[in-house]
Formats: C-alpha cells, structure tokens, sequence
C-alpha cells in the first residue's frame, strides 16, 4: 500500500470514486431483478473487497461502524424530512407497538432458534436483537422500481415502524453486547428501565431540536441558500450526538427532528428536499460499499447452514408470527397483516449493529457477523425478490401514474402559505374532459400550467383536461380535500 | 342545479348495513342502478371502482364520494347513505366514513358532474351539518337536513 501524503489520499478518492461511480451505474439493476438495491452495492462491495477481484484489503470494523453510523443518520433523517405527520399520527399505535414489542419478540424468538442451533443464550440473544429490526426504505426501493405504489396505510405502518425500531435494536444490542463482557448485566429491570429511559430522552431531544431547528431556519437569514442545507445537516448531527451522549436514543430523536422539521415550512424547501435526498442515497452506496469490503465470504460461507435456517425462520415464522400478534388489537385486513408480517426486510442496520460486539472484543462476536450478515442477504432475497408479486397478489398495490416530462417547484426563503401540487389526469376522474371554466375550483385555488406531452400549455376558460395530461393545480391547505376529489394522487405524494 | 333535487329518499339509504368498502360501493350502487338491469349496475361499480383505484374519495372528516362516470348512465344521479359504525374506506385521513355520496352520470354531463362534486364537498365543510347528517334516522329527514341546508 502507497503511505505518503498526498499518493495515500490519490488512491483512496480514485478507488472510491470508482466503486462509487460502478454503483450509480448499476442501480438499475435492481430493478430487472427485482431485489433491494443495497444488495447490488453490497456485492459490488465483496467484488471490490479482499476476496473478490478488486483484493481491497478493508477489515477497520472501527471505521466501519462510524461511517455506518453516519450513514444511517443522514438516511434517517432523510426519511424523516419526507414522513408526513398525518401519516405518523394514522399509524402511530401499531407501529409503536411493533417497534418495542414487536422488537423483542422477533429477537427472542431468533434467539430461541439461535440457541436450539447451538449459540448458548447470550449469543443467541445478542444476533437476536442485532436482526430485530426492518428497513421500509428497502420495500419503497424494491416497489418503486416495479412501478406499484402501496396502499396508504400499509405503507405508512411500514415506513414508521422502520423509523421507529432502529432504536430499540440498538438499545438492546449495546445493552446484550455489554452482558456477554460482564454476565448478568442485562438481566431483571435494568434492561427495559433503560430502553424507557433512552426512548423519553430521544424521543424529547429529537422534539427540541426539531422545533428549535425549524425556528432557526425561518428566523435567520443566512448569506446564501447554499447555507440552509448546511444547516440541515448540522442540524441532523445535532440531533443524534447530544441525545446519544445524555443517554438518550440518538436514532430516535434524528428521525423525531426530522419529522418535525419536514412538516412545518422550510426555507427553500424542494431544494433543501433534495440535498438530504442525494446525502441519503450517497450514504446507502458508502455504507454497503464498506459493509461488502469488510465481509470475507469465505467465512461467511462456514456459516451457511446456521444462517439459512435462522433466516428462513425469521422470515417465514418470527416477523409473520410477531406482526400477527402486535396488529391483532388494530382494525387491519388479513392481508395486509400477512403483507406488513411478510415483507419486513431487513438491511444495514444489523449489519452494522454486527459490528458492535465485534468493536467491543466480545468473544464469538466475529462469528454473530458472519451469520447476520448472511441473515440479511437471504433476507434480502427471499421476502425481498418477492415483494412486488406478493402486492400484486394480495391487491395492496394502488394505481401508480406515469411520471411527468416536467417538474415544476416553489422556491423560497420566505415559507408561503399556500401549495402547488402536480396531478396525472387519469381517465376516470371527474375532471377529465371538461372545460377549465367549469371546474368548481375554491375561492384562491386554481389550474397553473398543463403539460400535454412536450408542451406546455396555459390553462384558459376553454382549455379542456385531456386523459394523460399532468396539471399543476395551486391551493390552499384547507381546500385540498376538494382538489385531490377532483385531481386525484398528487404527483409529488 | 340543487342536491335536494338530484337525491330522492329510494336513493338514500340509513343506515348503511355494509363494513367494507368493496360492500359499502356495491350498496350504494344499487340505490342508482335501473332495477333488473344487472349489465347496467356493473358498469357504474366499474367505473366507481376505476375512480377509486386512482385515489380513495374518502377526503376526511368521515366523507366519502364516490363517482363514476360512464355511457350507460343516461342522466346524473345522486344517492347517499350514513354508516353510523363507519367504514374503513381507505381515507386520506385514515379514519372510518360514515357518509357517503354516490355521483354517476354520462360523460355528456360531465361538467355537471364535476360541480356537483364542489357543492357537496362545500356544503359538507360545516361540521354541525355532517353531524346532524350522521345523526338522522330515515332518508326523509336525511333529505330535510341538505333542504335546509342549502336554503339557508
């Protein structure tokens, strides 16, 4: 390896810059076959690494686990930013419940099977808790590449509960991590008094810095727009650093800020949207990237029969048993309890709470990442490679428009009231065919610009809405029941 | 064009006997559709059914309404029904629907159409009026409620 400044740094950004650039290109693939497209960085990650054909030598768990960390916040708070409040406060209760609840009885019933597989208990409560928790980003990506939008409240309950679990795995994979150094300490009440503890602080501080940043944000005027996104950012650092060292949940109050940060007005807000949007997605190539270079498939090989059978069970019993029971108190169809149980995929997360014990010297840590590791990529495959044909199949799926030519966007310092939402003329709305003069547009709302393929046209008295056309529609926030009555899915929803 | 006038009590129906939203439309389909006519009845569910796969008209505030346009409705026809359980309806909102409104008509009146659907959701704004609505006991005093309403 070259040593010596400025050679050593050459390297590194060309070596990056490559697989970064190797990733953007092949993201599609994830598409034609229909797995999450973490897996395809992750394996251009393992191609790249010691074992494959790159030979990148990379076993820095230390450093792994930091850019992990950062990763996840930046993707978190990315996710937070776009999570509407009505859609939390819809699916608040069940998806609180399958967070805390549902955490712990997936992770011990892993851990039963762990321990039945031969890990005695705390090892086997340990890769429990590591593989306990979901990533709803994976189920977006995989759909959204498949064209299908999900039914609202089946999304919705996916979304949060993702946001909301990453939590109480971490919590409890510290908290196991540090019982197999000192036996006995995560024992009695210590265990859920803490997680309790960490949930109110997080919980609290992700609350003050959200409202804090937002009246930041709208006071200040900073001396470029290119600074608001900074702020974010800082903001989003803030947001899991102070909480983590009072104690409290950093995970939890990133994704808490950014909630209250996405729902209230913002400056500049598509622009500052779509910052977070690039950071999160540089974030999922870096982390996989790094997560395949530090995995040796060779070992992670050995592990194979373990795996597979804890992963089937996880996928195939744990989740599905799990769910059934947290949403059973909750007014759900069958199908979409069978649909939330089957498709709660996992991703980075427990790679990366995998390197935990292993940063701790917890001895057979070494051995829990290699098999979660393995957990996640069958996991990954078989609920994952599935996810579009079991919407499909249990009719979750709604009607997905095509996308318009164009995009049209409010830009300003200054929040405004008032929003501008796009809409994909469907043949059976009301609208469709009928002159512009005729539609019972409210008192300050109206039709701004339709686009009919290449062309842009000024909607007059006697412009009438044609099936495919895209028309950007202006309205207050209280006449928008009426609008999307009219207008349907907005295009930016 | 009055609401009063496009509703009629065969075409209200409380309470509403259906828990599902696949019922609840099938239900509010057949106060509108021509007795015996079963091609006739399918057509209107259809074209509700495409309306409604393009986004819920349940837009909060426990309404729903329904619309379909279609050429075997030979004029607009309007029918409502209260759910006093409510039904899962899949609302922006995500909470249960206890009125509805069923709009169907030719696509020859389809400028008619879409007015109509302003009206109703502007006289459904009040929540007093939603209220008494949910809380009436037969269509006629169902009737008598948007009456008043609208002539005040």
């Amino acid at each position: 390896m070259i040593a010596t400044e400025p050679l050593a740094t050459a390297v590194l950004l060309a070596t990056f810059g490559a697989l970064l650039a190797i990733s953007v290109l092949f993201s599609r693939a994830s598409e034609r076959f229909a797995v999450p497209i973490a897996l395809i960085f992750l394996g251009i990650g393992m191609l790249a690494g010691s074992e494959g054909i790159g030979g990148i030598e990379f076993d820095d768990y230390g450093a792994a686990f930091r850019l992990g960390t950062v990763a996840l916040v930046l993707i978190l708070f990315d996710g937070g930013l776009n999570t509407p409040l009505d859609q939390v406060r819809q699916v608040a209760r069940p998806a609180a419940l399958l967070a805390t609840a549902g955490v712990v009885g997936t992770a011990g019933l892993v851990a039963a099977a762990a321990f039945m597989l031969g890990f005695p208990w705390p090892h086997a409560f340990l890769l429990g808790a590591i593989v306990s928790s979901t990533d709803a980003a994976s189920v977006f990506a995989v759909l959204r590449g498949s064209g299908i939008h999900l039914k609202r409240r089946v999304g919705a309950t996916l979304e949060v509960e993702s946001g909301f679990n990453d939590p109480m795995a971490v919590i409890l994979t510290v908290a196991l991590t540090e019982n197999i150094l000192q036996p006995g300490s995560a024992l009695g009440w210590r265990l859920p008094l803490n997680a309790l503890v960490e949930m109110a602080v997080g919980g609290a501080m992700g609350l003050v810095v959200g409202h804090g940043g937002r009246a930041l944000l709208t006071r200040f005027r900073f001396a470029a727009g290119g600074l608001y996104p900074a702020m974010t950012l800082a903001l989003a650092f803030l947001a899991f650093g102070v909480p983590t060292l009072l104690h409290g949940s950093g995970f939890l109050a990133v994704y808490v800020a950014a909630v209250v940060l996405g729902n209230g007005a913002l400056p500049y807000r598509a622009g500052l949207l779509r910052v977070h949007d690039a950071l999160a997605w540089l974030s999922q190539i870096a982390m996989f990237l790094v997560l395949g270079l530090l995995v040796f498939p060779s070992r992670v090989i050995e592990v194979v029969g373990v795996g597979l059978a804890l992963a089937l069970l996880l996928g195939i019993i744990a989740r599905p048993v799990v769910v059934a029971l947290c949403l059973a108190p909750f007014r759900y169809a069958g199908r979409e309890v069978a649909y939330v149980g089957w498709v709660g995929l996992r991703g980075a997360v427990p790679i990366i709470l995998a390197t935990f014990p292993v940063l701790a010297r917890a001895p057979g840590a070494e051995r829990i990442f290699d098999v979660v590791f393995f957990i996640v990529v069958v996991n990954a495959i078989l609920p994952g490679a599935t996810v579009p044909w079991v919407t499909r199949r249990l009719g979750l799926g709604s009607h997905e428009p095509p996308a318009p030519q164009a995009v049209l966007e409010i830009e300003s310092r200054q929040p405004l009231e008032g929003e501008l939402m796009s809409f994909h003329i469907d043949e059976a709305l009301a609208v469709t065919g009928v002159p512009m003069s005729e539609l019972p547009f409210p008192e300050g709302s109206a039709a701004t610009l339709i686009i009919r393929g290449k062309e842009m046209l000024a909607p007059k008295g006697n412009t009438t809405l044609l099936a495919g056309d895209h028309v950007y529609v202006f309205t207050r926030p209280e006449d928008r029941p009426l609008i999307q009555l009219m207008f349907g899915r907005p295009e930016s929803d | 064009m009055l609401l009063s006038e496009l509703l009629s009590p065969v075409r209200v129906k409380v309470p509403l006997g259906s828990r599902t939203k696949t019922d609840v439309l099938r239900e509010l389909v057949n106060l509108v559709a021509n007795p015996g006519d079963s091609a006739n009845g399918m057509a209107i569910l259809a074209s509700v059914n495409e309306r409604e796969r393009v986004l819920s008209t349940g837009i909060g505030g426990g309404i729903a309404i329904p619309h379909g346009k279609t050429p075997l409705a030979d004029q607009l026809v309007l029918a409502a029904g209260v759910s006093p359980t409510g039904v899962d309806f899949d609302a922006l909102d995500g909470k249960p629907v206890h009125l509805f409104f069923l709009l169907v008509g030719p696509e020859s009146a389809s400028g008619a159409h879409v007015k109509a659907l302003g009206r109703i959701s502007r006289l459904l704004r009040r929540e007093s009026l939603r209220a008494e609505l949910i809380a009436s006991l037969s269509p006629e005093s169902f009737l008598r409620v948007i009456r008043a309403a609208e002539a005040s």
